[in-house]
């Protein structure tokens, strides 16, 4: 039985207690944000209704600049933006990708493909705080991404773990925007350097990291017991946990020495294929939202031979990271989105070495695993790839979606700073035919 | 009553200017600007007084009653951040507690705003703003971000300023305020939506796509006011055709790789610049969606609100628009400034958001706002004297409350407790840990000053016509670079890694190699070879990185010093080079090698780094803004902040033997004048009773370690991250 199932089982009161017990027994520390991982574990309970609720944890592959696709997976063959790419056929019967995706071809039969994704924000940082967030960026209002949104409505399962991490160079709308540095996600920068400064400094003892942590808590003392503001709370909170993921034996998730070559090998040697695999090690331990990014698809110029090169890194880690789940037993609760800012045009400039631009009135999207069912299509762009044709999904709706998986209340309104009520969703209808 | 009390303690004040007080050394006599410093006059204390009496009236109708002053400590720490962005350094902190004069307060406002690190500090105050990267198409937002340091140096009003960045015109190396259009050049409407956001505090962006459901604003407002710059372009100078002969020249020779870099780098440096095409039209886009206009419709220029001026003679619709936006009875361009500048000195806006002045968002207190206007333009847009007013105001001067703040109740009876920002919280490490902080430039800033010199030199070769000079430039340009490379010496050390000890026998490039036609530089670049195989502390150093330390000590004259100074002149360099690198974590490191890091090697203020840091360094992760959103800066927590603090190196920077923090321990005679080091140099004040007897017996029973300890201990207090 995993964290969440139990905890729906108890009632509240033992709940908190369990987890408090729990948290002592592993760590040996107070754990200042169970409160709220309590609270947010209750809120999941009453949101199960709401959703399919099979997803426990989203790995969401994010390829930021504008993924062309035409040449990934809505191919157009015949038309005058067909591009150089031939489509192939892949395990879903009737469904072709294009050609530089031959892995994830094999793994088609465990994917929802969305083709008929479409906004009306044709600008990167806009689209992408959009896609993050379902809103479009508000001068008053800092929106939360979807990894902290679930954060707060699902709450963390193993609070020795941030609950929501990032990998690569993050969305511009993935922060935790209003709902506080709680939920913020932490950062890696590259999946093979794992987890900065985990290790206390080299010349120093256990002993006497903890003769200075007590050193430090003295001559803290009257500020913190003056100050308590939510902004040194949040720190005395960071602090906790930073000492937390020292001393847990779950850091070790961050660690990819720990798999062998081969598995690593698998899904590629690159920051991206690296990444999917932190992604799949993070989830194993509870972490609730992973985001791995794989920049470098703002085509504008040279198109096709940047696809080529960007397929492969997508390929290779994203079919990996499907099959591992899958033979692992994880990809029933695990969540694999694949989505980017927008699409590109099918017109192709000749004068830019065979360029596309941004194009966010059609483009496609992935949904795997989570209880979604594989081997199908959701929508249609019409014969060029230009506009939607039928069942059009809105950024809204996708995200909704998502929430739906997870069983995550994706109208629950929670109040930004200046009132005003935000929901994960923002009026957007989940998709539950997918399911 | 307090009211009475706070305008006879200004009064008393403004009698009491006397002689001015050199707080700080060595830095503040070289300063930048060459102004003597200017006390505050007796109009700067009635202004701060009538603030004091505006806030205080709130007090009186509300039943409020104002909390206490700062303490000696709170003022200098927070005085020292708002003003010059770093916390004082031992000798400026003991110098101003130690102090009897009773106008210490004011002297140490006068001085702080004269000296350098005020433009370092409010550098990072209007990057922010303007969203002022290092690369803006190609190196151009290195000569945007010098405008603006140049503009502070000189505190230019205001309102010019802002002049000069709507009316710029020309090439970014001939004036940097066109980094203001450059930045956008994909996307003029974005510098549409900001400007209003920047300087009007009037949010417009939604109405780009529909009318706006929050305020007024139709899409049509939206068009009609981005008509006014409707005749700006971005994207081609007047050396157009020029550039193209060159790059159709450049193709027809046989040049090197780096050779050819350096050309599409020149090339690109010199694409871009702003102008105004007369005639030039702005059409309503093609989902245009009302009535009242069709798509394709060629747009009337109008403001936001009021009328344009009339034109003067001879003038671009832009320079008409530039006079409405700055205008004295533009209502809200005086109102945004000083209500951005109040929150900077005190930590909230009178109008929060500070970009937000719609009709329903009501000010905390409108007759402050409408003084503290007034003030402005009576000050002729003087930002250094508006920021005076407000600092010998009482009210900036309360203690911060040791809750959080409900604005809804806030009379402004309490100061705010604030976590310094990222460039803060660095800067004031580096204050930490070496001398003249103020005043070191990094290697990026000499880097753009080179660059300069080349982009003026490329203009005049466009101008006379002559593209097959730029292209012999780029040649020379890449001719140096190559020689600057130890490995390319002969004289280099053979074990060198790299593989390329002999540059002759590399395919491909040997024929690129004629002998160098200056000596003077040859001989440079062996001597600096030569010093780079002899200093063994550096044997662990990459080639690029021995280049550029070599540099470093040749600039200080390392050769004339005795074995000893040169000693610990190379532990200095070494100890710096690795605590800067400290601030790059896993991820930022590689990327520190690439052309956005340049200069993150050097331990130098964030004013002097590339703007933004590269992902991964310290101040990335204690939430710099990315320099994409208008103030996207964040002063919230994390847990690798924490882990950065506690384990990463950037606080044993602070304990390398060769840092100003050590030789200040040294210097003090016994360990009671240890601790007063440490709390002074790190938290800004002298230890309560009972912090000096844990710290003294810490010292007493670890010896060194115990030193240590405490360094990092205090580093690691929330009180070193917050500002009083």
């Amino acid at each position: 039985m995993d964290h969440t199932t139990l905890l729906r089982s108890m009632n509240y009161a033992t709940r908190r207690s369990f987890m408090t017990a729990a948290a002592k027994a592993c760590l040996g520390v107070s754990v200042l944000a169970m409160p709220s991982i309590v609270r947010a574990a209750d809120e999941q309970v009453a949101a199960a209704a709401k959703g399919a609720g099979k997803a426990k944890s989203v790995i969401y592959l994010y390829m930021a600049g504008g993924m062309s696709h035409i040449d990934t997976w809505d191919p157009k063959p015949g038309t005058e933006g067909a591009g150089e790419f031939d489509p192939i056929k892949t395990s879903a019967p009737g469904v072709m990708i294009g050609e530089h995706l031959p892995l994830m071809a094999k793994q088609m039969d465990q994917c929802a493909l969305i083709r008929s994704l479409n906004s009306k924000v044709g600008e990167h940082q806009r689209a992408n705080y959009m896609m993050h967030t379902s809103y479009l960026p508000l001068g008053t209002a800092r929106h939360p991404g979807l990894g902290p949104w679930v954060l707060r409505l699902a709450g963390r399962t193993n609070a020795n773990l941030p609950g929501s991490v990032i990998v690569g160079r993050g969305g511009l709308g993935s922060g935790s925007g209003f709902l506080g540095t709680e939920y913020e996600p932490l950062l890696i920068g590259k999946a093979q350097d794992g987890l900065a400064n985990i290790n206390r400094p080299g010349m120093i003892t256990e002993e006497q990291f903890e003769q200075r942590m007590s050193l430090l808590d003295k001559l803290d003392a009257d500020f913190r017991k003056t100050y308590q503001t939510r902004g040194v709370q949040g720190y005395n909170e960071f602090y906790a946990e930073a000492r937390r993921m020292m001393h847990s034996t779950d850091v070790e998730a961050f660690n990819l020495a720990k798999e062998d070559d081969a598995t690593r090998e698998k899904y590629g040697s690159d920051p991206f294929g690296q990444g999917c695999l932190l992604a799949r090690r993070l989830v194993q331990h509870g972490v609730r939202f992973v985001e791995v990014a794989l920049g470098g698809w703002d085509t504008h110029a040279d198109n096709f031979d940047r696809v080529e090169e960007l397929c492969n890194k997508l390929d290779k880690g994203m079919a990996a990271l499907i099959a591992d789940l899958r033979e692992r037993g994880l990809l029933e609760s695990t969540l694999v989105v694949l989505t980017s800012e927008f699409g590109r045009t099918p017109r192709i400039n000749a004068d830019r070495n065979n360029g596309r631009d941004h194009h966010p009135k059609a483009f496609s999207g992935i949904l795997a695993g989570g209880g979604v069912k594989g081997g199908q299509v959701w929508g249609k762009s019409d014969k060029a790839g230009n506009q939607v044709d039928s069942d059009g999904v809105s950024i809204p709706d996708f995200n909704s979606t998502i929430a739906y998986a997870l069983g995550v209340d994706h109208e629950k309104k929670l109040k930004a700073k200046d009132g005003r009520p935000f929901t994960l969703g923002n009026e957007g209808k989940p998709l539950v035919k997918l399911f | 009553m307090k009211r009475s009390r706070t305008v006879s303690l200004m009064l008393a004040v403004a009698v009491g200017i006397g002689g001015l007080l050199h707080l700080q050394r060595g830095t503040v006599a070289d300063v930048a600007s060459n102004r003597p410093v200017q006390a505050s006059g007796p109009a700067v204390f009635a202004a701060a007084a009538r603030i004091d009496q505006l806030v205080a009236r709130q007090y009186e109708k509300t039943g409020v009653s104002a909390g206490r002053l700062t303490t000696d400590s709170e003022f200098l720490k927070r005085t020292f951040l708002s003003i010059v962005g770093r916390i004082p350094t031992y000798e400026e902190a003991r110098a101003f507690l130690d102090s009897q004069d009773k106008d210490k307060r004011s002297k140490l406002i006068d001085s702080l705003l004269e000296s350098p690190g005020y433009v370092s500090n409010f550098y990072n105050f209007w990057a922010d703003l303007l969203r002022a990267k290092s690369r803006i198409r190609g190196d151009n937002g290195n000569f945007y971000g010098h405008w603006i340091k140049d503009s502070l140096a000189a505190n230019k009003p205001y309102d010019k300023m802002v002049q000069e960045l709507l009316t710029a015109t020309g090439r970014a190396d001939d004036n940097g305020a066109a980094g203001y259009y450059l930045r956008d050049a994909d996307n003029p409407l974005d510098t549409v939506s900001t400007t209003a956001q920047i300087f009007l505090g009037t949010h417009i962006g939604c109405a780009q796509c529909h009318d706006s459901k929050y305020d007024d604003w139709t899409r049509l407002d939206y068009y009609k006011f981005a008509a006014l710059t409707r005749e700006v372009v971005t994207r081609e100078n007047q050396y157009g055709k020029e550039l193209q002969k060159l790059r159709a020249e450049a193709k027809k020779q046989n040049l090197s790789s780096e050779a050819r870099t350096v050309l599409q780098q020149l090339i690109r440096n010199n694409s871009y610049g702003v102008s105004d095409r007369s005639g030039k039209k702005l059409q309503l886009p093609k989902d245009y969606q009302y009535d009242n206009g069709k798509p394709g419709q060629a747009v009337q220029a109008k403001p936001l609100f009021g009328s344009l001026p009339s034109p003067d003679m001879g003038e671009t619709p832009r320079q008409q628009y530039a006079r409405w936006v700055t205008d004295k009875s533009n209502p809200m361009f005086a109102k945004v400034i000083a209500n951005r500048l109040w929150k900077h000195a005190t930590g909230m806006g009178i109008v929060e958001p500070v970009d937000d002045f719609s009709d329903s968002n009501r000010p905390l207190n409108p007759e402050l706002l409408d003084f503290l206007a007034a003030e402005m333009v009576r000050g002729g847009f003087d930002m250094k004297l508006f920021l005076k007013k407000v600092y010998n105001s009482r009210t900036y001067q309360l203690a911060a409350a040791s809750e959080d703040i409900v604005r809804s109740e806030y009379k402004m009876q309490t100061g705010m407790l604030q976590r310094m920002r990222a460039e803060q919280v660095w800067d004031s490490l580096v204050a930490i840990a070496v001398e003249d902080v103020d005043t070191r430039k990094s290697v990026a800033s000499a880097a753009a000053g080179k660059l300069g010199g080349y982009q003026a030199k490329v203009g005049e070769y466009l101008e006379a016509k002559q593209p097959e000079k730029v292209i012999e430039l780029a040649k020379q340009i890449a001719q140096e670079r190559s020689n600057r490379k130890p490995g390319a010496d002969k004289g280099a050390k053979p074990q060198e890694k790299t593989g390329k000890s002999d540059g002759a026998k590399q395919p491909g490039k040997a024929g690129d190699r004629k002998p160098d036609p200056d000596p003077a530089s040859r001989k440079a670049a062996r001597a600096t070879a030569t010093m780079v195989r002899d200093i063994e502390e550096l044997k662990n150093f990459n080639p690029e990185e021995k280049r550029q330390v070599a540099q470093q000590l040749l600039a200080a004259d390392f050769r004339d010093m005795t074995p000893l100074q040169k000693q610990a002149m190379i532990q200095k360099v070494v100890a710096e080079r690795e605590a800067a690198k400290a601030g790059v974590a896993a991820d930022g490191k590689k990327k520190a090698q690439g052309a956005r890091g340049q200069g993150v090697g050097l331990l130098a203020r964030a004013s002097e780094l590339p703007s933004p840091a590269p992902e991964g360094h310290f101040l990335s992760e204690f939430g710099q803004g990315d320099r994409e959103t208008v103030n996207d800066h964040s002063t919230e927590a994390s847990v690798t902040q924490a882990l950065n603090l506690m384990n990463g190196k950037v606080s044993q920077l602070l304990m390398l033997p060769s840092g100003r923090l050590v030789a200040n321990l040294r210097a003090a005679p016994d360990n009671k004048a240890r601790v007063d080091v440490l709390y002074l140099s790190i938290l800004s004040r002298y230890p309560s009773q009972a912090e000096r007897s844990i710290a003294l017996q810490e010292m007493a029973q670890n010896g060194l370690r115990g030193h240590t300890n405490l360094i990092w201990a205090l580093v690691n207090t929330r009180e070193f991250l917050f500002s009083k």
